[in-house]
Parts: structure tokens; sequence; C-alpha cells
């Protein structure tokens, strides 16, 4: 067992191997009624195929990370989460781009919820029934999704940006793929994708470390290893954009605009890219965040209102950053902001602004620490590119003025792309 | 975890003693009747005061200033609670053993200044009236959401309550400056208020602070707050629009209220019947029959419904609803086993033992106590659930009545 100390927090990391395969991190938080639970294999919407035992690679329907994450909590036939109750356990799961994660939050028995969980996990039980009775509840979740026009903003831009990659297919899939999708599809990409060396199991708590960890050891059954393989999902994606400006009809009373700006992130080197990302998030809130002049300005001119927010997605595969609000005249809106964002390689950061953004950075991060369902879900983010997340804190505090600065270089107008909404 | 109370100029602070979190949070309510008349202008004079100060004249300037607190989080809400409505102003903010400056005085002069230095001006309150009205609007884009309000304007038609916290959209445009400087008169001179803090801090330290802020002398807390309603049924309702999948709200009367000696019963009935994935309700209508994504129930104890709310193609919904009456009879008639309510009551016994995980509902659980004499800690409630028999949620279900149904959905003839 290892242990990190991160005194100045005062929290403790504990990190242990089961059976020399299997990572499974403690974070010890004493005083919590709950525990914390998640357990996250490498696959998301964004994997569509796998390599079988001679190489070759097989694809499968889009949308089946998703179908298979409803579909891990069947076990002979029967749903586990009944399992769950019955030891105050809550279970949920949901689908990224490039992650599945499971979790469960329990006030009683953590060991044995863990440890049913890591089960489920590993050794779900696949039947042609429960696979076929899925889809129409999958086909309702899609339809939720369809009637959302905020959902659909996003969707339209993302395969505004993207000329081939997978990020711009629905995590759900579509209406023919779902309905396509077999059990044998979900039994490969399980074994592809579920595999004990590339999962992570976080755990917060405030149990006792020591019997914990002995437990899972002594319990938990791992799978045998496999022979198919994950796909490696670069996709040869061109850095500008198909589309620069678009108009959709959406079902609002309000128009809106909504831009997009594609990145190409730093691939091979996760420290890089994490300091990237942060320098580049601190950048965007420096000088279109709510406290900055360009904000204000916008609100001044009425071109948009207090709907207005950033967002930054910053993977391996893939980067973009969106800014978007609803606006009476998303015309003047959509050229205001093309004119920041033109003039954005001359800007000049303050030295007193960027402290201020440290001391908020700090206070962020420790607030941060209540929540044990973000502090879960944060600590698994970063520790796919083998960082803690409690040291994000320091390399965010040594990025330095200068390569924040050197943000606004990545400002390439070829590469935004803006849609317009307009009520019907 | 320590909970106390104490009163500065007779105003009560209740104060949640915790080493659990890294936050810290003062948090200051003010309560007036819930009044169609003035809630609009009271809500907007909430906006300004969010807005900007004296001292932080813009909203930049705030801004700023929130964030070299280290991230100080500011929240104003308007909320209505049974028949009365709170103004309430929260900051959060990392406990200062973690930040190198000493941090608690700046945030109660921030709170001193939010408060008491306001800056009214017309430019902020046109700002704030657009977004109010846009606000409105975009209750229509989200269609679960426009779906939820047009069943609560017919269920609550004439109802004391159907007034929405944050105002009534067509007297927004009336709303001048001297109403909202009127509205922040009365909140200041006039509403009883309520101080919460929660964290891990020097109890003397903060009342000594608080004290110099100037509050009016303290006046007694509404005890009265919700009115019993005979909610009457009414004819189903399906209003229509071009959507992918039905929105379906049920409305299931109980008078049972908060503090009712069912409450108890009604909470553990309604875990039975619909609160969360192993519930009646998910296990046929989702896991059975694959009619919908999500189906819950959610019971609201200053109103006394439980609403059931799904989504589902059109020509489900029928069927749907034949299976959420019959599920209803089958509590009724005892057509349950008892590893279903132990399920339930867990259900319950779990989220009970969680809220004291968050330090926004230990707050909440003081205003419990401050308003309705609730105890604090968790053990009389855990016996309250524990003790809850088939029987009791039998009795209680046959009390129950659907009174209406609400579909926003396709044209029946719209669809292939």
């Amino acid at each position: 067992m290892e242990k990190i100390e991160y005194k100045a927090y005062e929290e403790t990391v504990y990190k242990t191997q089961l059976k020399n395969r299997l990572n499974v991190y403690f974070i010890h938080k004493p005083g919590f009624s709950k525990s914390y639970v998640t357990i996250s294999a490498p696959i998301g919407s964004i994997n569509q195929a796998y390599k079988d035992d001679k190489g070759m690679t097989h694809m499968v329907p889009k949308g089946v990370a998703h179908f298979l994450e409803h579909k891990v909590f069947e076990k002979d036939g029967e749903d586990i989460s009944k399992a769950f109750s019955m030891d105050e356990a809550q279970i949920n799961a949901f689908t990224e781009h490039n992650q599945t994660t499971y979790l469960f939050s329990a006030t009683n028995e953590l060991i044995r919820n863990t440890q049913r969980l890591i089960n489920m996990f590993f050794f779900p039980d696949f039947t042609d029934q429960g696979v076929e009775k899925e889809k129409n509840i999958i086909q309702e979740e899609l339809n939720m999704y369809i009637d959302d026009p905020l959902y659909k903003q996003y969707h339209t831009l993302i395969n505004n940006m993207y000329h081939s990659h997978p990020i711009k297919d629905d995590i759900l899939g579509t209406a023919s793929s779902i309905q396509s999708i077999t059990k044998k599809d979900l039994k490969a990409m399980h074994e592809a994708y579920y595999q004990p060396e590339k999962a992570n199991v976080v755990i917060i708590s405030s149990a006792n470390v020591k019997s914990v960890f002995e437990a899972l050891e002594n319990n938990v059954e791992l799978p045998q290893p496999t022979a198919l393989q994950p796909v490696d999902t670069l996709a040869e994606e061109p850095e500008n954009i198909p589309k620069d400006l678009d108009t959709i009809i959406l079902d609002v009373k309000k128009p809106s605009v909504l831009i997009g700006i594609k990145f190409i992130p730093v691939y091979d080197n996760a420290l890089q890219r994490i300091k990237e990302s942060l320098a580049l998030s601190i950048f965007m809130d420096l000088t279109l965040g709510k406290s900055s002049d360009h904000y204000e300005n916008l609100l001044q001119k009425g071109v948009i209102n207090d709907t207005y927010g950033l967002e930054l997605a910053y993977e391996k595969e893939y980067a973009y950053a969106l800014i978007g609000s609803e606006s009476s005249n998303p015309e003047a809106a959509y050229q205001a902001l093309k004119e920041i964002l033109r003039d954005i390689g001359a800007i000049t950061i303050d030295p007193q602004d960027f402290e201020r953004m440290k001391k908020q950075l700090l206070g962020n991060f420790m607030m941060g620490l209540d929540a044990q369902e973000s502090l879960a879900h944060q600590f698994t983010d970063y520790i796919q590119n083998d960082v803690y997340f409690y040291d994000v804190l320091k390399i965010a505090s040594d990025i330095t003025l200068e390569e924040v600065q050197a943000q606004r270089h990545k400002f390439n107008m070829a590469n935004i792309s803006t849609l317009i909404g307009k009520p019907k | 975890m320590e909970f106390k109370t104490t009163t500065i100029k007779d105003i009560p602070i209740h104060f949640v003693k915790t080493k659990q979190f890294k936050s810290m949070q003062i948090e200051v309510r003010f309560f007036d009747d819930l009044d169609a008349d003035t809630v609009t202008a009271r809500h907007l004079m909430l906006a300004m005061l969010k807005a900007k100060t004296q001292q932080y004249s813009t909203r930049k300037q705030l801004s700023k200033h929130l964030e070299s607190l280290y991230d100080t989080h500011l929240s104003a809400q308007s909320m209505k609670l049974g028949k009365k409505h709170i103004n309430q102003f929260v900051l959060t903010f990392p406990n200062p053993k973690y930040t190198q400056q000493s941090l608690l005085d700046a945030v109660i002069d921030l709170l001193d200044e939010i408060l008491f230095n306001p800056a009214f001006d017309q430019t902020t309150l046109d700002e704030e009236k657009q977004f109010l009205h846009d606000y409105f609007a975009a209750e229509y884009a989200n269609k679960t959401r426009y779906a939820a309000k047009r069943y609560y304007e017919h269920m609550y038609k004439g109802h004391p309550y159907n007034v929405n916290a944050l105002g009534v959209e067509t007297n927004i445009t009336d709303v001048g400056l001297e109403d909202i400087k009127l509205a922040y008169s009365n909140m200041i001179n006039n509403n009883p208020v309520l101080i919460s803090v929660s964290g891990d801090f020097d109890e003397k330290d903060l009342v000594s602070k608080l004290s110099e802020l100037p509050f009016s002398q303290g006046k007694a807390l509404p005890k009265d707050l919700f009115i019993r309603h005979d909610f009457k049924t009414l004819n189903d309702v399906k209003e229509t629009m071009e959507l992918s999948q039905d929105r379906l709200f049920m409305a299931i009367k109980s008078d049972i209220y908060f503090k009712d000696d069912d409450y108890f019963i009604l909470n553990v009935f309604n875990a039975l019947f619909g609160e969360g994935s192993e519930a009646m309700l998910f296990q046929e209508v989702r896991e059975n029959q694959s009619l919908a994504y999500y189906i819950h129930s959610s019971y609201a104890p200053f109103s006394s419904l439980i609403t059931v709310v799904s989504g589902m193609d059109d020509k489900n919904i029928e069927k749907a609803k034949a299976i959420i009456k019959e599920i209803l009879s089958n509590i009724q008639s005892g057509h349950f086993d008892e590893e279903a309510l132990e399920l339930a009551k867990k259900h319950r016994i779990s989220l009970l033992k969680k809220s004291y995980d968050n330090i926004r509902s230990l707050s909440l659980k003081g205003l419990r106590n401050a308003l309705f004499d609730v105890p604090f800690d968790e053990q009389r409630q855990l016996e309250a659930y524990q003790a809850v028999s088939k029987r009791d949620i039998m009795r209680v279900a046959q009390k129950l009545r659907i009174v209406f149904s609400y579909v926003l959905g396709s044209d029946d003839h719209g669809k292939d």
C-alpha cells in the first residue's frame, strides 16, 4: 500500500493494486457518512472498434459503449441494483466520449458494495432478451435529448467543427445503430475495453483503508487476460473546420449564439497536456470570463444576457472551447465575439489579474474537495494521465504569466465555427 | 458535528460546527409573505443586490472581488416555502486555514456591503428586467421544464401558492426604481431574519463580527407556513407540441403535510411507489415493460401533492397511466412484499444519512429546526422510518387519490 499525504490540504490518498492488476485509490474523508466509489473503463462513444487475436480490426455500431453501460447492470438476467439498495447503496453510471464510469454512493457495507461493483463491472451476463428489451429504453433516452434545443445546438456545432472525428457521433448512437447492436458486439467490446489493467477504482470514504484493501485483495475476482484488444482512436482529423457559420431553427423563444473553437490537443505527453489545458482555461477565464472587460462590454451592448458562459474540453483525442449566450441580436453578438477573437492575439494579461486568478484557483480547488462526487470524477480523469488530482494545483500554480499569455496564439480564425439559433 | 443557536439583536443565528468541510458558509434569509403584487420587485431587488454595490460599482468589480477572496461564491435566490417568500443570500468560501490570508473579516465586510450598501440604478434594473424576461422565455426551451410549468399552472389554479418566487412575468415591465427601493426598505426594516453559519470557525469571533452589521432589531420568525388546500379532481389535459417524446405528469392528492403524523409513512410510501430506481413504478414501467427511460414520483410536503413524471412515445401514454393507477391500487390493497418495503425504508434512511454530508443541506436542517422545531440530529427520523409497517403503508395509500394527469406531446395524428 502506498500512502501520500497532502498536508497543506489535510488529505491522504492510498493506493494499492489488486492481484497486481487493478489499481485502487482510496481518499480518506473523516466525518462523512457516505462513501462514494467509482470504477471506470477507457471506453466511450469514440471507441467504435476492437482488435481480435489476429490483429484484425472489427467495427461495431455507434452507441455500443453507452449500450454496454446499460447492460453491465444485468447479472443472470436480473438487474443487480436491488442488491446494492439492500446494502444502502445507490448505483449509477455514465458514458462520455472517451470513458465509462460506474458508481455508487453508500451509507453502509462499503466493502460488500465495492466488491459487488467490481464484480459487476468485469462479469456482466448479457442475454439476447435483455439486449432486445433495452433498445426501446435507450431509444426513449435518445428522444429525450432530441427534444432539447441546447443539445441540438451543441451537436450541430460539433458536426460543423469536425470533418470525420468520432466525436461527431451522438454518445447514444442513432435510432438505427441502437437497433442493430447485438449481444456479440457488447461482449466483444466489453472484453476488449473492460480490462483490470486499464480500469481504475476510486474510493472516497471515512472507513479504515487497511481493512478495505485487505478484504478486496482477498475476495475480488478478476477476469483472465483477454485475446481482444482496444483500438487506438487517434482520428485523422484536419486542423481546420468544415463550416464556419450556420443557422439552426429551434423550438425556443429567444435566439442564441454558440461559438466553437477547435484546438489541436497535445497527444503524447500527459503532463504537458494538463499544463496546456490549465493555461488555456486560465487564459479564457481572464479574457472572456464573467470578470473580464469583454463580458461587461457585451452586456452593455445588450448582445448577450446572463446565460453567457464558457466551456473548455481538453482531452487526448480532441480539444475545443465553447462560448455561448442567448441573444436578442445573435448576428450582432456573433460580430462582436468574432472581433474579440480576431484581436485576441494582441491581448496583454495584467499581472494583477493573473495573481487574482491564482487565488481563485486555490479557493476553487479547496472547496471542490468537499464534494465527493466531483472529487472522484476529477481524480479519475487525471489518473488516466498518471497525475494525482492533488498535484494539479501545484502544476497550475507553477504556470507562468508568459505561458498563459502564449495561449493567445492558439486562436486561429480558420478553426472557429459559429452557430446561430433562431426561434421557429 | 455540533448544532447551536444564539441571537444577535433578537435575530436567531444557528451554528453548525464541523471539521468535515474545507469550506465555510454564511447564509442570511429574509422572510416575507408570498404576494403576487410585490414578488416581482422583491426578486429584482435581490438580483440587483447581487449585481453590484456602492463600493463594487460594476458587475465586473464585484466578480473580481469575489475571485480575489479565493473564489468566494455569492448566491442570492428567491425561494418560496409554503406561503412565505424567502430572499436568501449565501456566501461560501474556503476555510481561512487553507488560504494565506485571513478571509473571515473580508467576507463579513462583503456581506455588509451587499446587504447594506446597495447601488440601485436604472441601467442595472433594466438589465435585470431583461434577464428575468429571458428566464421566463427559456422555460419554454426545455420541454420537460415547460411541461412541468404547464402542469403546475393547471394544478395550482386558484391555489394561494400559485405565485412564482421569481415574480410574475407580466408585471416585470412595470417595476420601477422606486418599487425596488421600497422592496429593499421593507426587507431590511420589516422582514424577520435568520442567519446560519456552517463549517469550522470560532463561534465567539463570528458572533462579534456579525453583531457589527446594521441589522434591524429581529422580528419573530413565521410559524404558520402552509395552507391546507383541498385539491379538486380535474379533467385530464393534453397539450400539443411537436416532440419526439410525450411528457406525462400525474398528480396524487395526499392531504398529508410536513410534520403531520403520517409524514414519515408517506415518505416511505413514496420511496416504495416511485422515488428511486428500486421503486415499483421504475421497475414496472422501465425494467419490465421498457416503456420509458425515466419515471419517478416526488412528494411536496408543503402542498401535500405527489407528482409522477415520465416521458415516452405517445402510443404508450395510456398504458403507462393504467400501470401507475394499478401500482397505486396494489399498494392500497397490500399487494407488495416485505422486501420491497424494506428497500423503500433503506432508501429513505440512506438519503437521510447522506444529507449530513453536504454543507448546504446542513443549513436547511437549521432552517427546519428554527421554523418547525424539528430536531437537528437524525436519530428521531431514523427511528420514524424504521417503525413504518406494511399496515401503515396500506392505510396511508388508501387516502391517496389521483386527481389530474397532464400530457405535453405530439398531435395524435402528427406521427407516423
